[in-house]
Formats: C-alpha cells, structure tokens, sequence
C-alpha cells in the first residue's frame, strides 16, 4: 500500500521536488522530468505499480500562467493493492524528457504518439504512429495550423537481404517468406496492416502498422458538449458500445456528484454484461471461421437473439443510445424480461453442446495450444481482459473497484495458467455463463423507481454552469471499466471555461496491438489466424 | 489424490467399460469410430435476421408548425454530426451524416419529430 505520509519520512530528497494530492481514491504527484526516470522506477519496483496503463500529454500554453504550460501524465496500476497512481510532469517545451521503454515496454508506442501529436522531445529516435510520416505539424498544440500536410511515405517495408557471393551457402532470410495481411484482407482483424514474415511454417517477425481511420475522436470530443459526445464515444467499440457510454457518463456524475436511480444502476449493469455476451460470442465465432469450422454461423445465430433484445429495448441492435446522463434512455419494455428467459433457455442449451462439439475435435484443441502469454509479459505489455487472466493474473475491475450492484452481487472470475488461446477461448466461454448469472440476480432484485434522475431529465443546459463549480485544482480524472476484451476508460482534463481541454481514450486493443509481434512468434502458419481471433483486437479502438 | 479406493482393484469388463465411457466423457475422445458421443443438435437451418436498418429522425407535424422549429434553434445545434440544415422553408436531414443517435428527437418540440420505424420511411400518416 503506497501512503504519502510513510513515503515523505523515508525518501526525503524525492519527496521535497514534488507535490501530492489525492482525489477521488487516486494519487497525483507532481513532479519535474529529472525526477521522472527516479520516480518511474521506484513505482515500478517498491511500490508494487506494475502496470502503466495511459500516457497523455497536454498543452495549456493558453490557459495556464505558469512557466511549465506542458504537461504530460503517466497513469499507473496496483493490482495488488488496487491503487492508481497520477505522475504529473510540468515542463517547457524546449526541455527533452527521459524516455520510460527500458523500464515498461508498454510506453513506446504511447511516447511516439504523445511526440507527434504534442511535439514532446523524448531522449530516443522516434517514428511516427497515427500521423503521416514525415510531418512537421503537431496537430494538439495550440499554435499548430494545418499549412502543408506532407504525404505519406511508406517506410515499415521490410528490407530483404540477399547474399551477394554465390560460392557461399544463401543467408536463412533468403528462405523467408513475407505475407502481408493488409487493410481490406477478410483474413485479418479489420483496418490495421501486418506483414508478418514466416519460415517454411512458423512466424519469425512481424511489423504492425495502424492509423488508418483518421476519426480525430478525441479531439472531436473536447469540442462537443458532454452529452453530444455520449453518441460518438458509443462507436469506439461497436460490440462494447455500453461499457464505452457507461465510462463516459460516469466520469461526469462522479465529479457532479449526481445520483443515478436504482433501476437505472440495474439496467445498466445488464447492458454492459449483454454487450460482453455478444462480444465474447463474435470473438468465438471469428475463432472458428479462422479454423474453417461450421460451427461458426451457429455462434452468429446465437448472437443474432442478444440483438434482438437490444433493439426491444432502445432500437438500436447493439445497444447505442441507451445509456443517457444521470440514467437510461427509457424503462424496460413490458414483456422484455420474459424474453430474456426464453433467450437465456435457448442460449445455456445450445453454447454448451457448441462446445462440447468443439472439443470433441482434436483438430481444435491443437490448432488454439499456441501463442501463450506469460504473466510478466501481460504486466510489461499492460495488458488486460480475458488475455491477461488466460495468463494467471486474478484481476477484474468489477471485483477490485466495485460500482453499481457489483459488490452485491455473486459471480467468479476465471483464471487460466498458461494463457495458450485454447484457455483464451474457456475464459471467453465461461465468462458468458458468469455474466447471464449476474443478469438473472438482476432481474431477481430488480428495484422500483425512477429509470432517470428527474433532476437531470430537463436541466441539460445548466450543465455548463454546474460545471463551473468544480473544483479545477484537481484536474485529471480517471475512469475504468472492465469491457469484455480489456480495461477500457477515459483520462480526462477539466477547462476553466467549464470544457474539456483533454481527453484520452483507454483501450484495451491498443497495448495488444503493439504486442502482437511478441505474442504471436513461433506460432505455426496454420494456427496464426486463429490465435490472433483470440486475441479479441479490434481496430476501431486503434484510432484516436 | 486418488478419490476412487477401488480404483486400483480388478475391475469387471463391463465396469471397465464404464470407467472408459467416463474419461471418453471428460476428455471428448471418441472410444469407437461408428460410435458418436456427441450429437450436436443443430438450430433451425434457416435464420430469418432481423432487419440491419438505421433509424433516422422522421418529421411528422405539419407544415404550420414549421416556426415552432425555428423558434427553437436548440434542434439544429444538439446534432453531434451536423447533418441537420435549416433552410427557409424545409428542414434538411442529411441521411449520409446521421448516426441515428436520436438527440434532435429528444430535444425538439413535442410532435414534430419522430424516430422512423422501417427502412427508408419518409412520411407516417
């Protein structure tokens, strides 16, 4: 457990540079970049912050007097202790700041976004990830101006070698083949490119390049109002869009303080544990059809019926515009909870003989026993999900960090021990049975009331003035939620002028995406496609 | 840990058998060629799906109400794509930019606009 009070005795010279404050159970240093090498280090190995979840900078140049405008914050975890910590480092733009990869390797890809949108110098070459190559603009700055936007240069081909001298044998890259599953492949996981390069049958390497939708959201985002932007953030993830919304809103009514209603809480919770259901199962059925099963369209005509459910209930098949400010959209519908029953019948009956189908078959089990992750690997790479627990990490956001009904209600967390894609694939399958669990507790107990705040129904255009009374000294706020393939979230930085000024977007695809060179070596051709399905990327949620 | 004390014991054939039928069960192996374990029981062949439509904003009041949408400029800015045009006389819902997030519905007049319920709905009497 970190204590500011213990830490100030015992490690003096640090403590003196650097202020601390806590708000809403998190920690908040600020500091200078020499201590941040120092810091980074001492959070990692003593105080047990094993993970480093987000990287987000800011320019305040505008707003702030202060000498250090930049800002840039490393947010960290404690899954031990179930703590955050905030490192806040104020600087000047000219200042170079020491780069973290050798300690997490999780920060690279994060600093070279944080460098081409911000102009952040980091103590190590850098590329360019989101943005066009060669670009000298940087758009999140407040001086920047859109003048000449130069022209994307391809430079992640891979360069091929080839010995010159015939008499000598020919190197072992000449006998590599390169395959390159790009943009609009069927086979790979939508708009992110991947040239993976194979030796007669295993992956030896692979490069990934992403960047291609060019949505802008979180720019986008702090210059729309808070409820706007409840119906952009619901597209980040389509099959997670509840848990996404759920971030979103309860980011606001935690710093307003708004109450939301009983019923409200229920129904909420049922969306975000549907939208796991259907995801899990699109993950499944994206494992089989890598596999050329048949059972692939059954696990679709399963999820077709969760739809269903979705759209009686707020019109939309995966549920977007369900989750309003201070509640839910609407009650439930008379009659949906019958429905559900008979959903719930149809879905325990037919997953399970799916799955004893699926594993009667030899072929399936050989197929999904590569591509293990280690624990070490799952905290240095910051993963989370499904994949971090394949790998033996007992975590869940639902049971560290409790909100709504969570903490009442009875539901396991699966663990896996060598985090192969088969135990991906048990988890993914046994967490479908956990979340119907919970919503049946749900509907068991499900509270009378109101389905929204009434104070919050009509009052939309006195957000802006309630926005104002916050208190802006505690700047960022951090909120998680467990989505069926990982932590997703938002790191938000509050205006004077009652806006946003910054917004970052967690999610769990990005850390996965950057590891999956690593993840997914010495994996056989035949069983590649397979154990990236398990995986559960999606690439809307690479764009930012 | 052994559960089963007489696990060790000589065993009849037929109990033999039935310890086999019961690993067989456990681990999914097939004990006999010809003989299926596991009859998958297959959902109906033909699914009929649900129809993938967006649901948009459907103007329903008449043509008089058409200043009670001016007066309230709130329509034309809540929208978070900016597809909803005002001209003189026709509002302008433009189907490329809409998301069918529903907000211009919620925070119209009352009975002048209406989320649509079929595909390509232009007028509801």
């Amino acid at each position: 457990m970190f204590s500011w009070k213990e830490f100030e005795k015992t490690k003096v010279i640090l403590a003196q540079d650097s202020s601390y404050f806590e708000s809403a159970g998190q920690h908040h240093i600020t500091i200078r970049p020499i201590n941040l090498l120092r810091w980074v280090e001492m959070a990692g190995e003593d105080l047990g912050f094993f993970t480093l979840v987000e990287i987000a900078g800011v320019d305040l140049s505008g707003l702030d007097n202060s000498p250090y405008p930049f800002r840039l914050t490393y947010h960290f975890l404690n899954m031990g202790a179930h703590q955050r910590l905030n490192l806040h480092v104020c600087f000047n733009i000219n200042e170079i700041i020491p780069s973290i990869v050798g300690l997490f390797s999780n920060a690279e890809w994060m600093e070279r976004e944080q460098w081409e949108l911000l102009g952040i110098q980091f103590n190590r070459h850098m590329k360019s990830l989101l943005l066009p190559r060669g670009q000298k603009v940087f758009p999140y700055r407040k001086d920047s101006s859109s003048a000449d936007w130069p022209m994307d240069i391809p430079e992640n081909n891979p360069v091929l070698r080839f010995n010159p001298n015939k008499s000598e044998s020919p190197f072992a890259e000449e006998s590599y083949i390169w395959k390159n599953y790009s943009l609009y492949s069927s086979q790979s996981k939508g708009l992110f490119e991947w040239k993976a390069c194979f030796d007669g049958h295993r992956l030896v390497d692979s490069i990934v390049d992403i960047g291609f939708y060019h949505q802008g959201l979180e720019k986008t985002l702090t210059t729309k109002d808070w409820i706007q932007s409840l119906a952009l953030v619901d597209k980040i993830n389509f099959g997670a869009s509840p848990n996404y919304a759920v971030a979103w809103a309860k980011s606001l009514e935690d710093l307003l303080r708004i109450k939301i209603p009983e019923r409200a809480q229920a129904i909420r919770i049922m969306g975000i544990e549907l939208s796991r259901i259907f995801e899990h199962l699109t993950v499944m059925h994206e494992i089989c059809f890598a596999l050329n099963l048949p059972e692939h369209r059954l696990f679709l005509n399963l999820r077709e019926k969760i739809y269903e459910l979705m759209e009686k209930y707020c019109g939309h098949r995966q549920g977007f515009g369900m989750i309003k400010i201070g509640g839910v959209r609407d009650d439930l519908p008379p009659g949906w909870i019958v429905e559900y029953q008979a959903v719930f019948d149809v879905l325990t009956k037919v997953l399970k003989t799916i799955h004893r189908s699926l594993i009667s078959q030899p072929q399936f089990r050989e197929s999904l026993s590569a591509a293990s992750v280690s624990a070490q690997t799952a905290l240095q790479w910051g993963l989370s999900g499904p994949t971090m627990r394949a790998s033996g990490l007992n975590f869940d956001l639902r049971k560290s960090q409790p909100f709504y009904f969570y903490q009442d209600i009875d539901f396991d967390i699966p663990v896996g021990i060598h985090g192969t894609a088969y135990e991906r694939y048990l988890i993914r399958y046994e967490e479908i049975f956990q979340s119907l669990r919970i919503i049946t507790q749900v509907i068991d107990n499900l509270p009378m009331g109101e389905f929204i705040n009434p104070d919050w129904v009509k009052d939309y255009f006195t957000l802006t003035e309630e926005l104002k009374k916050i208190d802006v000294s505690k700047d960022w706020h951090y909120t998680g939620i467990e989505s069926p393939n990982g932590e997703c979230g938002f790191l938000i930085m509050l205006n004077r002028n009652s806006g946003l000024s910054r917004v970052k977007i967690k999610t769990p695809s990005f850390p996965l995406v950057q590891a999956l060179p690593l993840l997914l070596k010495n994996v056989a051709e035949d069983h590649l496609l397979a154990s990236l399905a398990s995986l559960g990327i999606r690439s809307t949620e690479l764009d930012r | 840990m052994i559960l089963n004390r007489n696990f060790y014991n000589k065993v009849s054939l037929l109990r033999s058998a039935w310890f086999k039928w019961q690993l067989a069960k456990l681990t999914g192996e097939r004990l006999f060629k010809s003989f299926k374990l596991h009859k998958t029981e297959w959902p109906e062949k033909i699914y009929f799906y649900s129809p993938r439509l967006r649901r948009k904003p459907l103007y329903i009041g008449t043509v008089d109400k058409l200043s009670m949408w001016k007066e309230s400029k709130f329509c034309e800015n809540i929208c978070p794509t900016h597809a909803i045009k005002v001209t003189a006389d026709a509002i302008m819902i433009d189907d490329r930019g809409c998301i069918g997030c529903g907000l211009c519905v919620e925070f119209a007049p009352p009975g002048l606009l209406e989320m649509s319920v079929e595909f390509n709905e232009v007028h509801r009497s």
